[in-house]
C-alpha cells in the first residue's frame, strides 16, 4: 500500500511543472557547487589586492594561478575553474565572487537542511508524543512550546551563541569557523521545531481516534508499535511538505542574522553575508551591480525552488487526494 | 449605498490620521543648517564626554578659555582673552571677557571654571580626560590620588557604621582645605589663574577642550551628596545624570545652561537635537545661523542620499564602504562639495600585551616577538591603498606624520616577511604551530571588516597563523576592549591636542585610555623625563625617542594609516574649513538661501 502511495504521489508531483522546474533547478544548483567544492572551499578567500578589487565580471583571467597555487595541484578540473574564477566579477578585497557564491551557497543550504532534520527530529517526537500521552503531560509539554514561542528569536540565539560557543570550539579544537556554522544551525533549528511539533500534534490527535487506530488497539498492539507502524506513515505527508518549507525558512533566517553580525562570521561566506556585502556597494554614485545581482539572484532562486518542491509536495502527499485516488 | 459611505469616512480618517502623524513629527520646520551625527549624542556632561560627535556639539554650546582655529587649528581667545603668562612659564592668568554671558543672562566667572575644572578631577565625576589637568596643574594628581583613595577607603566600610561615619566625616572636613592645594583657583571674579608643574608649549590648545569647559552654577542643586557634605556615602562627586538637559526641571533647576553661541533647544533622544542662538552671546545678532539641527543618521548612506536631495548640508563623517569612490571624485575635482582631509589620527590595532590567558585561551602576544612578528607580515602599504583607499597614508607611525612642528618621526618598521617568520620561529612557534587560533576583535559597520579580513588573510599567507574574527556591535566591542578580552582588537585615535603625547600616552602604564596593557619602563621614563624637559626641542627628541621603542620594539599597537577623513559640505554653506583636527565651530557659518 506504501508502495502504491509513493508512486501515485511521485506522479502528482510530476504533473506539476513549477515544482519540477524547481526540483531541477536546486539539482542543477547542487551539482555545480559540489563540483566546485574542493576549489571553492580554499579558494573562496584568496585575496588579489593587486589586480582584481572590484574588477566586473569577466572571462579574462585576473588573478594569476600562482595565486591559488598553495590550494591544490594541478589538474584540469582546477585548470577550469580557474578560467572562470572572473565569471561573477570580484569583490573589494579581489575575491572571486564565483567561488564564495558556490561556497556561500552550500554553507546556507547545509544550515537550511540541518535545522530542518533538527526541526523533524524534535518536532515528531516531541508533537507525537505530548499527543499520545494527552491529559497533564501533554498540556505541559505544548506549554513548554508555547512558551519558547514566547521568547524574543534574536535574544534566544545570542543566548545559544554565549552558551555553546566556547565549549563548542574546544571541542572542534581549531576549528572555529565550523563551530559558528554549527551553532548558526542549531539556533535556527531549536525555534523552527515548535511549529513542527503544533502540527504533528494535531494530526496525531485526530489520527488516534480514527477506527483502524482503535482497531490495532483492540487488537493488543501496543502504543510504540501502533505509533510506528500506523500513525508515522500517515503523518509523512506533512512532514514532508513542512521539512522543505523549513529550509528556504532557515536560510531566510541565517541572512537575516548573518546581517545583524551574530550569524555565520566572515571570511566564511553564506548567501546572506554576500547579499550584506552587496548592499553596501550599492550607492548613487558607482554601481558595482554584480556585487548585489548575483548574491540575490541566487538566494532568490533558491527560495523560489524551495518553496515549488514544498508546494508540489503538499499537493502530491495530501491525504484527502489520496483518499480519492486509492478508493 | 451606506457599506460606501462607511468606506469613505473610514478611508478618510484614515488619510487625517497620517497626516497628523506627519504634522506632529517635526513641527518647528527647517532649521537654517542642518547637520549629519552618525550616532545620537552619547553625553553631554563635559567632564566624560570622550565621543567626537559629542564634543562637537558640546564645544558650540559651551566656551572654553580658549578655542580652536578652525583654519589654523591655533588656540585663539574664547571666552577669556589669551592670558599672561609667567616668566618662568608656570603660571597662566586669564582674564575673563567682560561680555562673556550664559544663556540665562548671568556674568560668567572664574569661579564658573574652577567648578568645571573640578569636576574634570573628581572621582564621579571626572572622565578619561582627568589626566589633562593631573599631568599639568600642581597638585592636582596628588589631590585626585588622595581622593581616590579615599573612595575606595569609604567604600570599603558598611555605610552607616560607626567605622565609616568616623571616615566620612574626617574626609569631607578635609575636602577644602585638600583642594585649596590644586593649582588653579579664581584670582577675582573675572580672574582666573593656573599653575603648571612644567612649562608647557601646547597648554592652551588643552584649555580649548570639552573638559576644561565652565559649568554654571544652577547645577549644584542637582548635586547628590550625604548630609551636604557635597560628596555621596562612597565620597563620590555626583549629580542627577539629567543635568543635560534642555528641559528638565526638577527642584526648581532651570534646564541646561551653557555659555556657547548657541544655546540647546530641543534634544530627543537619539533622534534629534537643536540648537538657537544664545540671546547673551556677545554680538550675537551677529550670527548668521539662528538654529541649527543636528540629525541622526545610523545609516550613512541614507544620510549621504539626504545630503544629495538638499535635506542636509553638511556631512561630517561619510565612513561608507565605497568611501574610496566618493574619495577619488573628491581628488579628482569632480565633486568640490566633497573633501578628504588627511586628519589627526591614526588608525592602529591593539596587541593585549598583559593578560597570558584570554578567555581561557593562552595569548601569544605577552611576547614582543610575536607582535613584532605580527606587524612585520603585514603589507600596510597594500592595506592603506587597495582595502581603504581614500587617499590615506600608510605609516608605521603612531603620531601622524608632519603635523607637529619641530617633531621629528622615527622610522617605523617596513613589510618583511622574512624577519616576520624567523621572530615567529624564535618565540618558539615555527611556521606558526602552536599558536592555536588568534582572536581578531573588531566593531562592525564601515570598513574595519574589511580591513580585519585582508589582515587575516595576510596573516595566514605570511606566517600560517588561524585568525578567526570577532565582529561586535560598537558597545559590546568598546566594552570587550576596555576589559581587555582580546588578543588583537581594533583601535583609532584622534589627537586631541597638537603634541606627540595625545597618542603616546595611550601607552603609558596606568593611562586610562591604555587599553593594550602595555607597559614598559623604559618608555614611561622617556616620557617622564620629557614632562620634566623644560628646552621645547630637547622635549621632543625624547619624545621621538619614546615613539621609536614602542613602533619598532616594544610594539604594543600595529599602526596601519593616518587617517583621512571624508566630507561633504553644500556649496550654499561658507565658513566650515575641513581641517585635520576636524574642528567644526558653527558660529562662523553663513549660509545662501
Amino acid at each position: 500500500m506504501i508502495d502504491t502511495r509513493n508512486s501515485l504521489a511521485w506522479r502528482r508531483f510530476r504533473r506539476n511543472r513549477a515544482a519540477c522546474l524547481g526540483l531541477v533547478v536546486m539539482v542543477g544548483l547542487l551539482l555545480m557547487s559540489a563540483l566546485a567544492f574542493p576549489f571553492s572551499s580554499r579558494w573562496s578567500n584568496v585575496q588579489d589586492l593587486q589586480g582584481a578589487v572590484r574588477a566586473a565580471p569577466t572571462l579574462r583571467v585576473v588573478t594569476p594561478y600562482d595565486a591559488y597555487e598553495r590550494a591544490l595541484p594541478d589538474s584540469l578540473l582546477g585548470a577550469g575553474m580557474h578560467r572562470v574564477a572572473g565569471l561573477a566579477g570580484y569583490d573589494d578585497l579581489g575575491r572571486s565572487l564565483l567561488f564564495r557564491l558556490c561556497l556561500g551557497w552550500l554553507v546556507s543550504l547545509g544550515v537550511g537542511l540541518g535545522a530542518a532534520v533538527m526541526a523533524v527530529v524534535i518536532g515528531v517526537s516531541w508533537g507525537a508524543t505530548a499527543a499520545m500521552a494527552g491529559g497533564r503531560v501533554d498540556a505541559a509539554m505544548m506549554r513548554i512550546v508555547d512558551i519558547l514561542y514566547g521568547l524574543p528569536y534574536v535574544l534566544f540565539v545570542i543566548l545559544l551563541k554565549v552558551v555553546l560557543e566556547p565549549p563548542l570550539r574546544t571541542v572542534l579544537h581549531g576549528q572555529g569557523h565550523l563551530a559558528n556554522v554549527i551553532i548558526v544551525f542549531v539556533a535556527i533549528g531549536a525555534v523552527s521545531w515548535l511549529t513542527m511539533a503544533r502540527v504533528i500534534r494535531g494530526q496525531v490527535l485526530s489520527l488516534r481516534s480514527r477506527p483502524f487506530v482503535e482497531a490495532a488497539y483492540a487488537s493488543g498492539v501496543g502504543r510504540m508499535r501502533v505509533m510506528w507502524r500506523h500513525l508515522l506513515p500517515n503523518l509523512v505527508g506533512p512532514i514532508a511538505v513542512y521539512a522543505t518549507l523549513v529550509i528556504p525558512q532557515a536560510i531566510l533566517q541565517e541572512s537575516f542574522l548573518s546581517f545583524l553580525g551574530i550569524g555565520v562570521v566572515p571570511p566564511t561566506p553564506s548567501l546572506g553575508l554576500l547579499a550584506t556585502d552587496g548592499v553596501q556597494a550599492v550607492n548613487s554614485f558607482v554601481g558595482f551591480w554584480w556585487l548585489i545581482a548575483f548574491p540575490c539572484g541566487i538566494l532568490v532562486l533558491t527560495l523560489l525552488a524551495l518553496n515549488f518542491i514544498g508546494d508540489g509536495l503538499r499537493d502530491a502527499l495530501d491525504p484527502r487526494t489520496d483518499a480519492v485516488a486509492i478508493f | 449605498m451606506s457599506l460606501f459611505r462607511t468606506l469613505m469616512v473610514l478611508s478618510c480618517m484614515t488619510l487625517a490620521l497620517i497626516a497628523a502623524a506627519y504634522s506632529i513629527g517635526d513641527g518647528d520646520g527647517r532649521a537654517d543648517f542642518t547637520y549629519v551625527n552618525s550616532a545620537g549624542i552619547g553625553t553631554l556632561d563635559p567632564a566624560s564626554i570622550t565621543w567626537k560627535q559629542d564634543i562637537r556639539v558640546a564645544s558650540n554650546i559651551w566656551e572654553g578659555l580658549t578655542i580652536l582655529d578652525p583654519r589654523t587649528g591655533a588656540p585663539i581667545a574664547g571666552a577669556a582673552e589669551l592670558p599672561e603668562i609667567s616668566a618662568d612659564g608656570l603660571t597662566y592668568t586669564f582674564s575673563i571677557r567682560l561680555d562673556a554671558r550664559w544663556s540665562n543672562g548671568d556674568a560668567v566667572t572664574a569661579g564658573d571654571f574652577v567648578r568645571g575644572w573640578r569636576r574634570a578631577i573628581e572621582p564621579g565625576s571626572a572622565g578619561d580626560y582627568a589626566f589633562f589637568l593631573t599631568d599639568h596643574v600642581v597638585g592636582a594628581r596628588a589631590y585626585y590620588e588622595w581622593r581616590t583613595a579615599a573612595v575606595a577607603d569609604l567604600s570599603s566600610s558598611q555605610t552607616g557604621s560607626d567605622a565609616w561615619r568616623a571616615r566620612f566625616s574626617r574626609h569631607a572636613a578635609l575636602l577644602d582645605e585638600r583642594f585649596a592645594g590644586v593649582g588653579f583657583r579664581a584670582v577675582a571674579s573675572r580672574t582666573f589663574e593656573v599653575r603648571l608643574v612644567a612649562p608647557c608649549s601646547y597648554f592652551l590648545d588643552l584649555c580649548a577642550f570639552v573638559a576644561l569647559l565652565p559649568i554654571h552654577e544652577s547645577i549644584e542643586d542637582l548635586r547628590i551628596d550625604c548630609e551636604g557634605s557635597g560628596i555621596t556615602a562612597e565620597g563620590l562627586v555626583v549629580y542627577d545624570p539629567q543635568w543635560t538637559k534642555p528641559d528638565y526641571d526638577e527642584s526648581g533647576y532651570p534646564g541646561l545652561i551653557t555659555n556657547g553661541p548657541y544655546l540647546l533647544d530641543a534634544w530627543a533622544f537619539q533622534r534629534r537635537l537643536r540648537m538657537r542662538v544664545n540671546p547673551y552671546f556677545r554680538r550675537s545678532d551677529s550670527l548668521s545661523c539662528r538654529t541649527i539641527d543636528m540629525a541622526v543618521y545610523g545609516d550613512l548612506n541614507a544620510a549621504i542620499l539626504a545630503y544629495e536631495a538638499g535635506d542636509v548640508d553638511f556631512l561630517p563623517e561619510m565612513d561608507v564602504s565605497y568611501g574610496h569612490e566618493l574619495a577619488g571624485l573628491a581628488m579628482s575635482g569632480a565633486r568640490p562639495d566633497f573633501y578628504n582631509p588627511a586628519v589627526f589620527a591614526t588608525y592602529f590595532y591593539l596587541f593585549n600585551c598583559a593578560d597570558a590567558t584570554v578567555e581561557g585561551r593562552r595569548n601569544p602576544f605577552v611576547d614582543a616577538r610575536v607582535r613584532k612578528a605580527f606587524v612585520l607580515a603585514l603589507d600596510r602599504r597594500l592595506i592603506a591603498e587597495r582595502v581603504v583607499g581614500r587617499g590615506e597614508r600608510p605609516s608605521g607611525n603612531v603620531v601622524p606624520l608632519g603635523c607637529i612642528a619641530g617633531y621629528d618621526s622615527p622610522r617605523g618598521l617596513e613589510y618583511d616577511p622574512d624577519e616576520a617568520r624567523r621572530l615567529l620561529a624564535d618565540a618558539g612557534y615555527p611556521g606558526g604551530e602552536g599558536l592555536g587560533e588568534i582572536d581578531l576583535l573588531y566593531n562592525t559597520g564601515f570598513i574595519h571588516e574589511r580591513v580585519c579580513t585582508a589582515m587575516a588573510e595576510m596573516w595566514k599567507r605570511e606566517l600560517g597563523v588561524a585568525v578567526v574574527l570577532r565582529g561586535k556591535e560598537a558597545k559590546t566591542f568598546s566594552e570587550d576592549r576596555k576589559q581587555r578580552r582580546f588578543m588583537i582588537a581594533r583601535a583609532g585615535w584622534y589627537g586631541d591636542y597638537g603634541d606627540p603625547t595625545t597618542f603616546l600616552d595611550l601607552f603609558a602604564t596606568g593611562n586610562g585610555n591604555n587599553d593594550s596593557g602595555h607597559s614598559d619602563a623604559k618608555y614611561d621614563d622617556l616620557l617622564r623625563e620629557a614632562a620634566q624637559e623644560t628646552n621645547i626641542a630637547t622635549r621632543l627628541s625624547l619624545l621621538a625617542a619614546a615613539e621609536s621603542r614602542i613602533i619598532r620594539e616594544t610594539l604594543p599597537a600595529l599602526p596601519l594609516y593616518q587617517a583621512t577623513q571624508m566630507l561633504a559640505i553644500n556649496p550654499r554653506v561658507s565658513g566650515l574649513y575641513p581641517n585635520a583636527r576636524l574642528v567644526f565651530p558653527f558660529r562662523y557659518v553663513t549660509t545662501k538661501p
